[in-house]
């Protein structure tokens, strides 16, 4: 990188390009994040800027490569054995027992002591001194300058002496503290071994006891645990029991409120089919009076009719008759008149005529005159009367057709249900003829693809398709069925062995147009019966089976069961 | 029945594990880790570290083995504030540092050793000589701008760390982390220079 980046840049400006290049190695270098952007543009732009953090980089990789060579160290492992020792011993210390293995650490292997023997260069000293007099005195003259160089190294020695001495003092000194310590350290040793002693034969005679303890708990234990392992076993085997039973009482439970549910169904569908029964032979007698009635009423307005007829006839001849007469007497009466007045006249000529004879002839005029008014008035009121009558007739034919057309209605209504009723008991009939014998169904369901058959026949026969319900629920097993006539016309028959195995049939035929009814209830003596109509057909379900039971299923299937389509 | 016990290690946790024979209980206790574990566990930072300072193993080694005899005897001392082995690392930096300068007092030359660079057989020279050279700039940076550098790099404190630590400011923090970088970086150019001639 060229000096000239380096001036280029101020500290500070170098210091936030550091801090960028450091934040980019995860690092936690403060930069806002204005001066972040700044320095990101910067580097984008300036060559000398990108220069400057290629070389930090640069840098920053050789400095963790050093750092990765030299990581590649190892541990000394007695050091690290030392430094653990070192922790052993602090840890025995802080649980105040102190072993009498003390490993105070040391950097350095403890250096020699140095306890040097001054002895010799005492002795030395000595015979140097000894020596130096002995010469000193034997040869005061000669020696004088040796004497005085003796006395130098002399005082040098005795300097050095003296040194020395103190040393020794002061390392005698050191040495009587160490011995001191160290004795006092023995005699604590000595105590801590016997008090070490002491604890472990207590802690022998504890763990002695221990033992037997623990074997006398373990023995209880033993003895509790098979206790407990049975005594759980028993409680399992009671809560097994305990949960069998309470999903005994549960299905019980489940089973009688099936149970009340459906016996309130049923008898509310009995009720109901006893309603419907009753509202219909209600309307069956009510058909029937209306019938009479209409029958009667009928009877009266021909009977009315003829007399009107009659009447009407002979009114019809009187009042011909009468307008006859009228005519006549109209005729006569102008005869007379003319005849009079001829007379009159000839009388009043003839004046012969007399009062009396001309009063009678004005008092015949008179009584012609007002016998013709009153046959008048008599032909105007037979006239209105034939009017009146003609009305009250066609009344009376207007009533007559209303009353044919609800006879009819009537008639097809009560010919419908005697012929329901020849059907029922001709179902009956079969029912009765063929239950409990080998030939009970025509198809059987244990044939292969039985079912199939049995369906196929009905449609062959019926013209329609009729599936077989599934009426297990109920309890009712599907064995077969059949077809057979009443009155010429088939009649197809699914036959069910119920509970106790007892033929029950459904049954049906086409029957009127749309018709939908029931369903209604009958019994035969001993055999129950579900009837309705519904899309054109006509079903029954017939059998042994308890009335409110048999009349649920048939509610259900007059509800369900296929249109016949 | 009886209770086995287990260890495992973290930094400063020892997760003991307690458990029966028939191992179908177990109980756990955590305590704190002997402060003596931490100083091993920290022996090859440590020792990392020492050689950069005083960029020669048989020193490093002198060096580590005084600051474990320093450390273990002042453990009462440890407050458990801050940082183990920062703790440890100032007692290293001391050591060395009073080291140096009675080595400077004595003129003694500082020569980085060849011996740091592990021998790993490379097939560069020039690599090794990169190595050597950015030893030698090192020295270039002043002990504790380097110190707080090595802090960084070594041992993965924060910038907040070491501001804590050093009592400084995070910018003034920054400034001495960037005068270091720089500091090398001018060191490494003019070494360069020379062998470029």
């Amino acid at each position: 990188m060229s000096v000239q980046a380096e001036t280029e840049f101020s500290d500070e400006l170098m210091e936030k390009i550091v801090a960028y290049v450091e934040r980019e190695e995860g690092r936690d270098a403060p930069l806002s994040a204005e001066d972040e952007a700044m320095v990101r543009k910067l580097l984008e732009t300036n060559p000398a800027a990108q220069a400057l953090a290629d070389d930090l980089r640069s840098t920053n990789a050789r400095l963790s490569d050093l750092f990765e060579t030299s990581t590649e160290v190892e541990v000394p492992e007695h050091l690290a054995t030392m430094i653990r020792a070192h922790g052993a011993l602090r840890t025995e210390r802080e649980g105040g027992r102190a072993t009498g293995k003390v490993i105070p650490f040391r950097a350095e292997p403890e250096p020699a002591k140095r306890t040097r023997s001054y002895a010799p260069l005492a002795a030395a000293a000595s015979i140097a001194l000894v020596l130096a007099g002995g010469g000193l005195l034997y040869q005061n003259t000669v020696f004088d300058q040796e004497r005085q160089q003796f006395q130098a190294e002399l005082a040098g020695a005795e300097t050095t002496l003296a040194e020395r001495v103190t040393e020794l003092q002061q390392l005698q000194t050191e040495q009587a503290t160490q011995e001191r310590r160290l004795a006092s350290l023995a005699d604590e040793n000595g105590e801590l071994g016997q008090q070490i002693a002491a604890a472990e034969a207590e802690r022998d005679q504890l763990a002695g006891e221990l033992e037997s303890a623990q074997a006398a708990v373990d023995s209880a234990l033993a003895s509790a645990d098979a206790d407990r392992e049975a005594l759980l076993a028993d409680v399992a085997d009671l809560n097994s029991q305990l949960t069998t039973k309470q999903q005994q009482v549960g299905d019980l439970t489940a089973e009688l409120t099936s149970t009340v549910d459906q016996a309130r169904a049923t008898t509310a569908s009995l009720e109901q089919l006893r309603d419907d029964h009753q509202a219909l032979e209600t309307r069956v007698a009510t058909l029937g009076s209306d019938n009479r009635n209409l029958t009667e009423r009928l009877s009266a307005t021909e009977d009315i009719l003829a007399a009107v007829e009659q009447q009407n006839t002979t009114l019809v001849a009187a009042a011909s008759q009468a307008e006859d007469a009228m005519r006549v007497a109209q005729a006569e009466a102008e005869t007379a008149r003319s005849q009079f007045e001829l007379e009159k006249l000839a009388l009043g000529e003839a004046l012969g005529v007399s009062d009396q004879e001309l009063a009678e002839a004005d008092r015949r005029t008179t009584e012609l005159a007002t016998e013709r008014d009153a046959l008048a008035g008599q032909i105007e009121q037979s006239s209105e009367r034939i009017a009146a009558l003609e009305d009250d007739l066609d009344g009376a034919l207007g009533e007559l057709v209303s009353s044919r057309s609800t006879n009819d209605q009537l008639a097809a209504e009560t010919e419908q249900l005697r012929e329901q009723g020849s059907w029922l008991n001709q179902v009956v009939g079969y029912h009765r003829l063929y239950a409990g014998t080998p030939r009970e169904v025509e198809v059987s369901a244990a044939e292969q693809e039985g079912q199939q058959a049995l369906t196929n026949w009905f449609k062959s026969m019926l013209g329609r398709n009729f599936s077989v319900p599934d009426l297990s629920a109920a309890g009712l097993t599907f064995v077969g069925g059949r077809v057979f006539a009443v009155n010429g016309i088939p009649t197809g028959q699914i036959a069910y062995h119920d509970r106790q195995g007892q033929l029950t049939g459904f049954c049906f035929k086409p029957g009127s147009e749309d018709q939908e009814s029931g369903p209604t209830f009958r019994q035969d003596d001993d055999l129950n019966l579900i009837s309705w109509q519904k899309n054109g057909i006509d079903y029954v379900l017939v059998g042994w089976m308890d009335p409110a039971e048999l009349g649920l299923i048939g509610t259900q299937l007059q509800r369900n069961y296929g249109e016949g389509i | 029945m009886s209770w086995k016990r287990q260890h495992v290690c973290d930094d400063c946790l020892v997760l003991v594990v307690w458990q029966k024979d028939d191992m179908a209980e177990t109980k756990k206790e955590e305590r704190p880790l002997p402060l003596e574990e931490r100083l091993v566990a920290l022996l090859p930072k440590l020792i990392t570290h020492a050689r950069m300072l005083t960029r020669s193993k048989l020193t490093a080694e002198d060096l580590v083995r005084s600051t474990c005899a320093r450390v273990l005897d002042r453990l009462d001392q440890w407050q458990s504030t801050g940082r183990f082995d920062g703790w440890v690392i100032r007692i290293t930096e001391s050591i060395w540092f009073n080291e140096r300068r009675q080595k400077r007092q004595r003129q003694e030359q500082e020569l980085p050793d060849p011996d740091l660079i592990a021998d790993r057989g490379f097939e560069s020279q020039t690599y090794a000589r990169l190595m050597l050279d950015m030893l030698r700039a090192c020295h270039a940076v002043s002990d504790e701008d380097f110190s707080a550098l090595m802090k960084l790099k070594i041992h993965g404190n924060s910038y907040r760390e070491l501001a804590d630590e050093y009592g400084d400011s995070m910018g003034t923090m920054s400034s001495r982390i960037s005068r270091a970088w720089l500091a090398l970086q001018t060191a490494l150019k003019n070494l360069d220079r020379e062998r470029a001639g």
